[in-house]
Formats: structure tokens, C-alpha cells, sequence
């Protein structure tokens, strides 16, 4: 029998603010936000999350940050918490979500449940990695990353769900991205997200989804024997530039060798040539021989290039061209992007134009899906 | 509907008879017989042998089979309580995608008829001319229904005819020296998943179209995927989902000018039965299921049949043999040079082929297109009272057009409301004595699907009566959430744990893999077994 589950609590209370006012997030701009007359919301909806949690489990043990921070949203639906010995002053910060999350790790909670939004999906994950698994409530401004259930209530169902698993060794997770924008570079308009790292999130642990857990398990076989395919059907004396993400770097790990997750790594004949390549080494490397990419589809948005790859900049797609591009991505992936869509954002208007259309997207061995690209 | 819908409709409280009963491999007790006959007579022995002798020593087995012994009523006993057990298949059951119709008692009657039953495949042609006849008579029916040139029945099912096709494609393509080079089939995800799978497994790459604003891919993706390796689209019209392309014409154009075949699967015929034929649209073959569209009996993995049809371009290449015609005499053609082989053994499931034949007299042209008008018609009314239920949400919404004799819905916005999903409230519709609905093939394009399909045989009375029980159950899902997650009640076996399924550890197609995973002491197994798997 496994021991009793624990469930870690954090809420930013700052998270979501920024939107209805038009800040583009909260990100050090809580004392603005507020002057501007923004509510909190994002206690709220933690407490949702918990009331459907405790139809099922009204004395789960959950280990929740100081006050405001989660104590408050616990209190409110009636758990006993334990806290955290962090004590956040009258604003908390991120540094105070990255201390919770630090304890909460050190006391053995089984998954992190967090109020907010990709900043604080990003703080959380600074401080556990993914070797706490974590999930959550959607409450912020910008959610990008794949953490987020779609509601505070199916985030209850799932933590209840969680919790109601006789064997915690057969939850099903997924690596889930962390993206994370420079909130004062899109306040001028200017997106420059960011890949931060996979997350462990469980995958619809729900015992009556078995079936689409069933189908989780297939399509990642299909992607990895997919990119076992590429890395056997790779052309002699080319470079490849094979980009950032889980899914493209299988395509390396298929090769024998380990990429950069959160980069591009270049190969030639088989081998990895270059690690974590900027853009001038790429285009050093191409002026000898014809230049290939291999990219996955980065980010919840369904981003191809442009987000998360900035080092395949327009000259170094201008080199490749559009036929010598392969896209790698799962068909549960692409079945679940909003509007079913790519998206490019390269910096180069013409060359977002130029690349929107239709692309086949390689989802397994022997199977492609035609999916539509979009400038974003 | 200014009421709730269960108001006017009263829901029956149903209960399933539930016996616990053992798997029967566990019944029985040593020594116990059905008919105990008696020993011939000393005489009979001497002019016959011992009844042992009667049997080929290398026929006979040499240990006793471990099966349970049992007497007749036991076993009339075991039966009866396990049919008891399931909802019988003559409820209502809107199985989208799958056109649930009434299997006619008079149907069945003609296919136990000795002229059928008694027939072996392997007997001379001219001993059985009247099934021939059948055979080429129904080819005939297809034929005016769809416009191709020859039929054949062999396929076992909808699945093994679109392999059909893949092997006569890439026969055709063979022929012509382009088999190499054409090695992709394009269909659509919300094509029947059968095509990819077979296209898939005859060794042809799968480029899949995705679904876009209209709810059918358009014509620029389509473009995108053929080029001069397209071997042949394989797709549904309308869909998976109800919704009909209207570009279809366009799109044989497009890939006949590559080059490529084109298949159009009927396995979502009923709504345009009698409206258009695969011919006018320039297909080049197609398929029917006789266990959906044609009455005759689901298989459920046995004895369906999947007639596939083409032109008399693609004729050379069908399985074979094939029933011809000459001058009043029928016979099977095994001479056929360039047939892609054989898909399956003889020529089809021939009582099927004959239930189905019986249900195309009895329906008549005119009764064919007035079934699709019906079936079309009892969509749309559905369409309208689902709509007005909580928590429920039509896929697509925005197209204007109606849909056809289906519609895809999501309990998305329940799920998102109550936690209550799909599953739960299929399970929950149990307990008010309707079967419960198809939810989708893989993948799910929308969030908790079902797929409702009237046809034309369910009457008004039985869709309010299945409308009442989801409204019903909507109403509970957002009054007492557990009480639908909990469901069923009133079943005879509640929620299975479905974790075995995908456990090569403790899953057991046969009794004696179930005694090797799960200990094979009788004893252990009794309380374990299968049958007790309820919560």
C-alpha cells in the first residue's frame, strides 16, 4: 500500500491581475496592477479547485505556503495545512513561490498544485525541476505552458483523481513545456518567449480516461519511432540543425548522442557537431554544405519557428528553404492546439507569409498530417 | 421546449437482473454430463468397430479437453443468466457511425433455410446456382446504388474491405509499373480510422488531413498532400462527424490528375442512400457494410461482410473468385490473371450477403431513398432538442448546413460545469435502459464526445425516450455529480477497472492464460475471476 498522498499548495496571489487592466501580466508590476484597480483572482480559483477536491477527499493532507499564498485558500475549504516556513511580506515574489516549492520538495509532496499563471509555472519549476510532478490552476495572465488544467475544477477532478490511485507508480505524466514570455518585451509588442524546460504534469490520470491515456502511450511510440526514421534517413554530407524540444531531439537521442533540450544542435554524418548553436554558427557551417532543419512544434500555441528557436533566424531559414524544413510533433499534440494550427513568427513578415500554407507534419514512421500554418 | 425535456416523458426504472455469475470455466464438477447415450449394441460393434476406431488416429486427441462438465439445464442455466445480464441489442441504441438497424426476424428465417445453411462452399457451382444467383443479384442491387461495375463479397467486414481496396490499388498500380514511386494513401482524420490502419498495413505511408472551419479539410490541404506519390485517397462523405464535402468532385479531379485512385468508404451511407452514387462523383471504387446499412447482423468482429465494388477499369484486379453470369448458368471465376488474390477464404459470409439481399427486395428503390430522408430527418429533429440540454455543446456550431443522419457533440462544457464526462454519463444512460451512445474513433477532435446516429428505424417515441434520459442525466450531473460518476446502479456489473486492459502482466484472451497470470489454483481463481471485476 502507498503511503498517503500530499498535496503541495501554492497560489500566487499577484497572478492574473495585469490582464484586465492591460498590463500583459504581473511580473513585478503587482503595485501598479492594483492602482489600477485589478482584483485578485487567483485565490478564487484555487478555491474552486479545492472545494472539488474536498467532495471526494475532505481530510487530504496538504502542505500549503504562508497566508495568501495558499494557507488562505485552504482555510477557506476547510483542510488542515500544514505550512510552509517560508513568510512572505505584504507583496509576495517569485523568490517566495521558489522557497515554498523548494520545501514542498524537501517534504515529499506527491505534486505541486499552483494558482497562477507561466511566471509562476516557471518559479515553481526552478525549484523542483521536474522531480516533483506539478499541475496548474489556470488563474494567470499568460498561460503558454502545458501545465495548466482547463479549469480550476478539472484540476480539483484531477488531484482527486490522483489521490483516489490505489498505486501511484501507474499515474501516467507527461513532459509538459514551460514557456514563459519577457513580460517588458511584450509590453512593447515585442513577444520573445522563451522554452524554460518540461515540466512532470499527469496525464489525465482519470480512471474512466483510460482510453486516452491508451492513446498518449501509442502516439509517443509513434513519434519516437518516427524520429528513429529521420535519423536513419538522414542525406551524407549535410548539415542538420536540429531544434529545440522533446520531440526534435529524439531524432538526436535516436543518433546515439544527447542534445540540447532547450537548443539547437547541429549534425553532420551521424554525429553532433555543434551544441547549443547560435545563429552565426549555423550559417558558418552552411556555407559548405546544404543546410536541413529539423524542428518540433514548440509551446501550447502550436509555435513552429520563431518561438523558442530564435537562433533559426529568417537568414538561417533563407538558407534551408522551405522544403528542406521537417516538422516532428505528436498527433496528440497537434490535435490539441487551439484551431488546430501552427504558427510562425520568424521577426520577417515576408517570410512568415512566405511560409504560411500547408505543411505534413511527421507524426509517425509511416505518417504524416497535413496541418495549416499560420503567420501569427 | 419550455419544460425539461424528462418531464414529458416518463423514465423507466430499470433494473438489470444481476446473478454474479462464474466464467464457466469454473462451474461443473467432475464426472457430470449433458447426454449420456448408450454403448451400441455388441452387434453393431462387430459390423462397425468400436466408436473410437470411427475416428483417424491422428485426428484423435490423446488427453481429455479441460472443459467444465456440466449437465444440459446448467448450461441452459449459465447462458440464460449471462443474456439476462446484457441490455438484449433490441433497445435503443443510437451507436453513431456504426447505423444500429433492426436485424428482421424473416431475414434470419431465409438464411437458416437448408438451401443456405447446408451449402459448403467448396461444392460444385452448378449445385448451387440459387445462392450464386443471390450473390449476383445483390452485385446488381450495389451496382444501381453506386454505380460501379462488380462487386465482390468476400471481405469480412468493413475494415477488411478497405484492405480490399489497398491491395487491388496497389495491384492497379503494379500493373502500370508506378508501384514503387506511389506509395501514399490520403485520407482524412475523421475518415473511418480503418483506412489509415489498412493503407498502413498494406505498406503505404498515411498523410492525414486535418478538419478546418467548414469542418471537412479544404481543398489547399488536399492539394498540399498529392503529388506524384499518391497512390489513392481513401474517404468517408460525409464523415465521421455527419458533415458532407462539397468539394468531393473536385478533389477525385485533383487526385485522378495525379495519378492516384480514388476510394470512397460508405461506411456513413444512410444519409445519402439513394441521393448520389459514388460513380457520378468519379469515384473509382467504394464499400458498403451489409451489418450497418443493409440490416443483416453486427459481427462484432465475426461474420460482417464489407462488399466492395469498382469500375471495370479496377475489375481485373478484385479478389477472387467472382460471380458471372453466362447465359442462364452462374459460376465462380477463379481465372483472373491480375486479381490482387484472395482477402479472405471462399467467397464471403453468404448468409450475411442473403440477409442483406432480403432486406434491399423489402425496402425497394423507394424505400431506400425514403429511409435516408428519414434517418436524415431524425438527425436534425434530435439536433434541435439536444441543443436545448445543459451542459451539452454541437461540434462545429457555426456551419450553417445542417448535418446528415449524424452529429458530433461534446459534454465539454459538463465536463468543465460537474466533472461528469462522457464515459460517466454513457454509464449512466445504462441505468434508464438505452444502451450506451458511440463516443468517437481516435483521436477525440472534440472534448468528450458522442455521437448519437437515429437511422431510420427508431420512432419519434424512442428518441424522445433516449433525449428524455440524457436531459435526465444532465440534470443529475449538475445537481449530484457523484451520483452519475458513480453509475451505473442498476447494472450487473458496476465500473470495470480498465488498468488490466493495458497490462500484458494480468490481460488473458484464454482460460488457461488467465489461470497462468492470475494463479492457477481453482480456488485463487474463483475470487478473482473476470465476472467479479465490479467494484
Amino acid at each position: 500500500m502507498t503511503r498517503r498522498f500530499r498535496l503541495g499548495l501554492i497560489v500566487n496571489p499577484l497572478a492574473g491581475m495585469g490582464g484586465r487592466v492591460g498590463l500583459k501580466g504581473t511580473d513585478g508590476r503587482a503595485e501598479e496592477a492594483l492602482k489600477l484597480g485589478a482584483r485578485p483572482s487567483s485565490n478564487d480559483r484555487a478555491v474552486r479547485a479545492l472545494k472539488r477536491l474536498a467532495a471526494s477527499h475532505p481530510s487530504l493532507t496538504i502542505v500549503a505556503a504562508h497566508g495568501a499564498m495558499g494557507q488562505d485558500a485552504a482555510n477557506e475549504t476547510r483542510f488542515l495545512a500544514e505550512l510552509t516556513t517560508v513568510s512572505p511580506g505584504a507583496v509576495t515574489t517569485a523568490s517566495d513561490t521558489v522557497a515554498a516549492a523548494r520545501e514542498m520538495h524537501s517534504r515529499n509532496v506527491d505534486l505541486i498544485l499552483f494558482s497562477g499563471g507561466d511566471g509562476t509555472a516557471r518559479d515553481v519549476f526552478e525549484a523542483v525541476g521536474d522531480d516533483v510532478p506539478m499541475l496548474g490552476i489556470p488563474a494567470g495572465v499568460k498561460m503558454q505552458s502545458g501545465v495548466f488544467a482547463t479549469s480550476p475544477e478539472i484540476a480539483g477532478e484531477i488531484v482527486a483523481a490522483l489521490a483516489a490511485m490505489p498505486d501511484r507508480a501507474k499515474v501516467t505524466y507527461r513532459a509538459s513545456e514551460v514557456m514563459d514570455v519577457d513580460e517588458d518585451l511584450l509590453r512593447q509588442d515585442a513577444i520573445s518567449p522563451r522554452l524554460y524546460g518540461y515540466a512532470r504534469v499527469p496525464h489525465f490520470p482519470l480512471r474512466l480516461q483510460n482510453a486516452k491515456a491508451r492513446q498518449h502511450a501509442l502516439d509517443e511510440a509513434a513519434v519516437s519511432a518516427a524520429a528513429r526514421r529521420l535519423a536513419a534517413g538522414m542525406d551524407r554530407d549535410c548539415l542538420y540543425a536540429v531544434g529545440a524540444g522533446r520531440t526534435a531531439k529524439r531524432v538526436i537521442e535516436a543518433l546515439g548522442e544527447k542534445g540540447t533540450l532547450l537548443g539547437t544542435d547541429l549534425v553532420e554524418n551521424g554525429k553532433i557537431v555543434a551544441r547549443d548553436a547560435n545563429e552565426k554558427m549555423i550559417l558558418e557551417r552552411a556555407s559548405e554544405r546544404p543546410l536541413k532543419l529539423i524542428v518540433g512544434v514548440v509551446g501550447g500555441h502550436g509555435y513552429v519557428l520563431g518561438r523558442g528557436n530564435q537562433e533559426l533566424s529568417p537568414d538561417v531559414i533563407r538558407r534551408a528553404g522551405r522544403d528542406n524544413i521537417t516538422i516532428i510533433a505528436s498527433q496528440e499534440k497537434l490535435m490539441a492546439l487551439p484551431d488546430k494550427r501552427l504558427l510562425v513568427e520568424t521577426g520577417d513578415g515576408a517570410l512568415d507569409r512566405e511560409l504560411a500554407g500547408y505543411w505534413r507534419v511527421v507524426v509517425g514512421p509511416t505518417d504524416e498530417m497535413v496541418m495549416k500554418m499560420v503567420a501569427a | 421546449m419550455g419544460k425539461k425535456s424528462s418531464d414529458s416523458v416518463k423514465l423507466r426504472n430499470f433494473h438489470s437482473a444481476s446473478w454474479d455469475e462464474p466464467v464457466v470455466m469454473q462451474l461443473g464438477v467432475p464426472g457430470r454430463r449433458g447426454q449420456v447415450f448408450a454403448k451400441p449394441d455388441a452387434e453393431v460393434v462387430k459390423k462397425a468397430g468400436k466408436p473410437d476406431s470411427l475416428i483417424p488416429r491422428e485426428l484423435a486427441r490423446t488427453t481429455l479437453p479441460k472443459l467444465p462438465e456440466m449437465t444440459e439445464p446448467e448450461v441452459q442455466r449459465h447462458y440464460l443468466h449471462l443474456s439476462q445480464e446484457t441490455q438484449g441489442m433490441v433497445n435503443i441504441s443510437l451507436f453513431g457511425t456504426c447505423t444500429m438497424k433492426y436485424n428482421a426476424r424473416v431475414s434470419e428465417t431465409v438464411a437458416q433455410r437448408p438451401f443456405v445453411a447446408e451449402v459448403h462452399p467448396l461444392q460444385p457451382d452448378d449445385t448451387m446456382q440459387g445462392i450464386l444467383e443471390i450473390l449476383h443479384e445483390f452485385d446488381l442491387g450495389l451496382r444501381e446504388l453506386s454505380g460501379m461495375d462488380q462487386f465482390v463479397f468476400q471481405a469480412g467486414g468493413g475494415a477488411d474491405a478497405a484492405y480490399t481496396n489497398c491491395v487491388v490499388t496497389r495491384a492497379y498500380h503494379k500493373s502500370l509499373g508506378e508501384l514503387g514511386r506511389r506509395n501514399e494513401v490520403i485520407t482524412s482524420i475523421q475518415a473511418h480510422p480503418c483506412n489509415a490502419a489498412t493503407a498502413a498495413a498494406a505498406g503505404f505511408k498515411v498523410i492525414t488531413l486535418n478538419l478546418e472551419e467548414n469542418g471537412y479539410p479544404s481543398t489547399e490541404a488536399l492539394k498540399a498532400a498529392v503529388s506524384g506519390r499518391t497512390a489513392a485517397l481513401f474517404i468517408n462523405n460525409p464523415d465521421d462527424m455527419g458533415i458532407y464535402n462539397p468539394n468531393i468532385k473536385e478533389w477525385v479531379r485533383i487526385v485522378h490528375e495525379a495519378g492516384g485512385l480514388c476510394f470512397y468508404d460508405h461506411a456513413n451511407f444512410n444519409g445519402v442512400m439513394g441521393k448520389i452514387r459514388a460513380r457520378e462523383l468519379g469515384f473509382d471504387a467504394c464499400m458498403f457494410m451489409l451489418h450497418k446499412t443493409f440490416g443483416a447482423p453486427k459481427g462484432g468482429g465475426g461474420p460482417a461482410v464489407g462488399a466492395y465494388g469498382c469500375t471495370a477499369a479496377l475489375a481485373p484486379f478484385l479478389p477472387k473468385p467472382v460471380v458471372v453470369k453466362e447465359k442462364d448458368k452462374y459460376r465462380l471465376d477463379y481465372g483472373m490473371k491480375q486479381s490482387a488474390g484472395k482477402v479472405r477464404e471462399f467467397f464471403g459470409n453468404v448468409p450475411q450477403v442473403i440477409k442483406a439481399y432480403a432486406w434491399l427486395c423489402a425496402m425497394g428503390g423507394d424505400g431506400i431513398d425514403e429511409a435516408s430522408d428519414i434517418s436524415v430527418l431524425a438527425n436534425n429533429y434530435m439536433d434541435k432538442k439536444l441543443s436545448k440540454i445543459r451542459g451539452l455543446a454541437m461540434s462545429n456550431p457555426d456551419i450553417r448546413k445542417h448535418r446528415l443522419e449524424m452529429t458530433r457533440w461534446s459534454l465539454g462544457p459538463m465536463k468543465t460545469d460537474t466533472g461528469v464526462g462522457t464515459v460517466e454519463v454513457a454509464n449512466r444512460m445504462a441505468d434508464y435502459g438505452v444502451d450506451p451512445y458511440w463516443m468517437s474513433h481516435e483521436p477525440w477532435v472534440v472534448p468528450e464526445p458522442f455521437t448519437p446516429e437515429a437511422g431510420e428505424m427508431y420512432s419519434k417515441e424512442d428518441l424522445d425516450y433516449w433525449m428524455a434520459v440524457i436531459a435526465k442525466v444532465s440534470e443529475e450531473a449538475y445537481a449530484e455529480p457523484e451520483l452519475v460518476k458513480s453509475a451505473p446502479h442498476n447494472q450487473p456489473i458496476r465500473q470495470i477497472k480498465g488498468d488490466w486492459l493495458d497490462d500484458p502482466e494480468k490481460w488473458a484472451m484464454t482460460w488457461r492464460a488467465y489461470l497462468r497470470k492470475h494463479g492457477s489454483k481453482s480456488g485463487t481463481a474463483e475470487k478473482t475471476a473476470p465476472s467479479h471485476a465490479a467494484e
